[in-house]
């Protein structure tokens, strides 16, 4: 016999709740950004670098292995997430965005990519095919196509990521170029 | 309210474990050992908990089936593992990575 049935009821209702948050909004994924300038206070700003992107478990987050340009891109989409865009109007988007075209300048350097329509697309099947790798990795059976959604309007296809995203800062700095390594 | 599943409980601990499940108006089944109907029990419960205290090969079965199931079917069900021995950090870390959320009872 047990002696307390507390943790497993209260075990039972948390898992309820996490298969209840899954099926409405998505998997968890969290964007680690670093060099955050510690005057600019809370929040992302411009000159701050996407490092990592992960997928949180239990035991231990697992990596969603994206090169520099899907980084970006699923950056990007986290942050429009309630706008569905066409890869026309997500180039557009990052071209004129502050964020991207001074990526990791706090750290004294940019680190650009080029973004156009055909190169958002290309970008949209790697993402998916890492997320796709993730879930895997986890054991988690999404398909990643209902993550990074792609829903068709007329003649165009519009994306918008379906997750719940939060955004991490590590190795904040006080001066741009100095990285002190402070969490 | 949830469909749950027991499995691999001794039936003293299931039977409690059930009552204090369906007082919280959840309902619950029970598998007593790996029968083929455990999958088809497990195909219809959001959640299944097993007792994973000792390595007793039958629920290890269980879990397996649970694992296959849930890459078949969806996110449902979701696992619970109990655990009432400390079973070490290895053990602990593969199953949480197969996505079993593990709790201590005493």
């Amino acid at each position: 016999m047990f002696r307390d049935l507390g943790p497993i009821l209260r075990g039972v209702d948390r898992l309820i709740f996490d298969l209840g948050a899954l099926e409405q909004n998505g998997p968890r994924i969290v964007v680690v950004h670093r060099f955050r300038l510690r005057v600019s206070g809370e929040g992302c700003h411009p000159g701050e670098e996407v490092a990592r992107v992960l997928l949180p478990r239990a035991s231990q987050p697992i990596d969603i292995h994206l090169s520099l340009g899907p980084r970006l891109l699923f950056d990007h989409l986290a942050r429009t997430r309630h706008i569905p865009q066409s890869a026309t109007q997500v180039s557009r988007s990052m071209r004129h965005s502050q964020f991207v075209n001074q990526h990791g300048r706090n750290a004294g350097f940019l680190s650009l990519r080029k973004v156009n329509p055909s190169s958002v697309k290309e970008y949209v099947k790697r993402i998916r095919k890492a997320l796709g790798e993730a879930f895997e990795e986890a054991q988690l059976p999404i398909d990643p196509t209902a993550v990074l959604v792609s829903r068709a309007v007329s003649n165009e296809v519009r994306y918008v990521l379906r997750s719940r995203i939060e955004w991490v800062h590590v190795d904040d700095i006080d001066v741009i170029g100095r990285s002190r390594g402070g969490r | 309210m949830a469909r749950i599943l027991l499995g691999g409980f001794e039936e003293a601990q299931a039977l409690s474990l059930a009552h204090a499940l369906r007082l919280r108006n959840h309902h619950v089944d029970h598998s007593w050992s790996s029968t083929d109907r455990f999958e088809e029990h497990a195909a219809n419960s959001d959640v299944v908990i097993l007792d994973l205290s000792g390595d007793d090969p039958s629920t290890r079965l269980l879990l397996e089936k649970t694992f296959r199931l849930r890459l078949q079917t969806g996110l449902r069900p979701m696992l619970l593992g109990i655990l009432q021995t400390y079973r070490g950090p290895r053990f602990e870390e593969e199953i949480e990575r197969k996505g079993v959320r593990v709790i201590y009872v005493s």
